[in-house]
């Protein structure tokens, strides 16, 4: 049972992450491959603001998420003037930097040692000790991005967004400034993943530079891809599936080594048989 | 001064395997103009090739011809059955990308699961030469031979053969490329073919100056792409000048803050040329 639910509290930060990438690659039609940046940024700040400062849970968030809306700023606005394929290229770039950071910053993180017995959450006096109340708190913020997504997505802004994607060009003689509304969307995102960062970080209570690396940032993606772009049912359906099913090849009996490519292999059919045969993904609603 | 002019050997080594690497992936996206992450997967194919054939006791040009045996028809099959179908059903760049990205996961799963995922040593001695005071490995001196080799035999048959002139004109005008009668599949074929051999010998070069994993090829990979785009992305010949700037950088980046920076260094130069001068800094 204990293993079940940790499980989906895994699956549930996963559906998070998920969400707020589909808010770049889905529905703004923004190739970012550095996700797992802003996560990372998120996770670090909130366990060192932890541990270190001794601030409280909330506090920590909202000092993670303050140093990822700074970081989200400044590369959406450096990103923001390169285009197309080179963007993905260059939040690659941005994620490497971030991951080099984590590593080498030894006085600050640890480097590869990593943060060691990072306390869990602290709300209102309820410490969320058992893995139950914790996946409560999971769900609890997966979807309380959900509904933020869906208001979004409904809003004038969302159509803005849904604009950018389909023509970004038509924008400019109705009076949008396209580059205003790629960098609000994208420091959304960024928040977002900062949030799933602080769960992640308390409730592993250990991290190292390794979970937030450039093939992390490709997971993610995958997720969303194989889920669906645009579709907020379709980033959760594929976390689920991503996360889950890899699990599930552990109870055929195979070598966990083997095991464990094996799923990789997989995700790569998947992803090649997407592309041939829907490129938006399971539930997408928009195609790259 | 010593000190100095072995960093500096150091740089044109680096320098070399970044140039070969340039040229394969110069050439791959001037045909192909889409992100190909399969590129990754041609180096490591490469390298694991190498590595089968010569636990079997071949001896090193047969391994290497072995492993471009192996590449060469992985790179047709991809191109022929994959790529070229996607393009028919007229997809996106993005979507060749992430197909390519899937490409490349199954050969790092496939080689993970058949060699496992452990770091391997593709042979144990070295050969080391002195040259007056400054030490060059064997492998080094290989990597610089074949760098100036394959420049050399690109520049004269991009520039002086009739397949080379039609390589340029199907990579700035695929559709008047078509129109002269130019056969477009046929040439995308033998220049991804090409690409991809050239891929596996810079993964063959990388392996024996170091050691091989399945992981190995995407970190090529994104120093293809940035070497490649320092000088301008499908400027076939400027290439070598990236590759030296990129290596330079990322030498002083390990002589002045530290190893740990590399990667960091590379992808801050690529930032910042894609801001300034995103058509590369010798591209008219």
């Amino acid at each position: 049972m204990e293993y079940i639910i940790h499980l989906l509290i895994i699956a549930s930060i996963y559906s998070s992450l998920a969400i707020s990438l589909n808010l770049l690659v889905g529905f703004t039609g923004i190739l970012s491959v550095t996700h797992a940046a802003f996560y990372g940024i998120g996770a670090y700040a909130t366990a060192i603001s932890m541990k270190t400062l001794g601030f409280s849970f909330l506090a920590s968030v909202g000092f993670g998420m303050l140093i990822t809306l700074g970081f989200a700023l400044l590369v959406g606005f450096v990103l923001s003037r390169v285009r197309g394929d080179y963007y993905a290229l260059g939040s690659f770039g941005f994620n490497v930097i971030v991951y080099s950071i984590l590593l080498n910053w030894d006085a600050l993180t640890k480097g590869p040692l990593g943060i060691f017995a990072i306390p869990r959450p602290t709300i209102a006096g309820f410490t969320f000790t058992s893995n139950f109340s914790f996946l409560l708190l999971t769900i609890l913020v997966c979807l309380l991005l959900v509904v933020i997504s869906y208001y979004i997505t409904r809003s004038s802004f969302g159509r803005v967004l849904k604009a950018i994607r389909d023509d970004e060009l038509i924008l400019a003689p109705f009076g949008y400034t396209a580059s205003y509304f790629k960098l609000a969307i994208f420091s959304i995102a960024a928040l977002m993943a900062s949030l799933c960062g602080a769960l992640y970080a308390t409730y592993i209570s250990f991290i190292d530079p390794s979970s937030f690396s450039l093939n992390e940032s490709i997971f993610i993606l995958t997720i969303i891809i194989l889920g669906g772009l645009a579709s907020i049912r379709g980033s959760i359906i594929g976390a689920m599936v991503l996360v889950l099913l890899p699990e599930a090849l552990r109870f055929v009996g195979l070598p966990n080594e083997i095991a464990a490519q094996l799923r990789v292999v997989l995700y790569g059919v998947a992803l090649v048989y997407l592309m041939y045969a829907r490129p938006s993904g399971l539930f997408g609603k928009y195609s790259p | 001064m010593e000190y100095f002019l072995q960093v500096g050997v150091q740089t044109l080594v680096l320098a070399s395997l970044y140039a070969i690497l340039a040229l394969g992936y110069n050439l791959l996206y001037s045909m192909n103009r889409f992100f190909d992450i399969t590129f990754a997967a041609y180096c490591v194919l490469g390298a694991y090739g190498y590595f089968a054939a010569h636990a079997q006791g071949a001896s090193m040009l047969l391994s290497c011809l072995s492993a471009f045996l192996v590449v060469g028809l992985m790179a047709f099959l991809c191109e022929r059955y994959l790529y070229a179908a996607l393009r028919g059903r007229k997809a996106s760049g993005v979507v060749l990308m992430v197909a390519s990205l899937g490409v490349l996961t199954i050969v790092q799963g496939v080689i993970a699961i058949i060699f496992t995922s452990n770091i391997q040593v593709l042979r144990s001695t070295t050969n080391v030469f002195h040259i007056g005071d400054t030490v060059i490995t064997d492998v080094g001196i290989a990597t610089i031979v074949c760098a100036l080799l394959l420049y050399l035999v690109a520049w004269y048959i991009l520039r002086a053969t009739k397949f080379g002139v039609q390589l340029r004109a199907l990579s700035d005008n695929e559709e008047l490329a078509l129109a002269t009668g130019i056969r477009v599949a046929y040439l995308r074929q033998v220049a991804t073919v090409a690409a991809a051999l050239i891929g596996a010998l810079a993964g063959i070069l990388y392996g024996l100056s170091t050691s091989i994993e399945p992981l190995m090829g995407l970190g090529l990979l994104l120093k293809a792409i940035i070497a490649a785009i320092i000088a301008g992305l499908g400027s076939i010949v400027f290439g070598f000048a990236g590759a030296i700037l990129l290596a330079t950088s990322e030498n002083m980046a390990v002589w002045y803050i530290g190893g740990g920076w590399k990667d960091a260094v590379a992808f801050l130069i690529l930032i910042i040329v894609l801001l300034i001068r995103p058509q590369g800094i010798l591209k008219k």
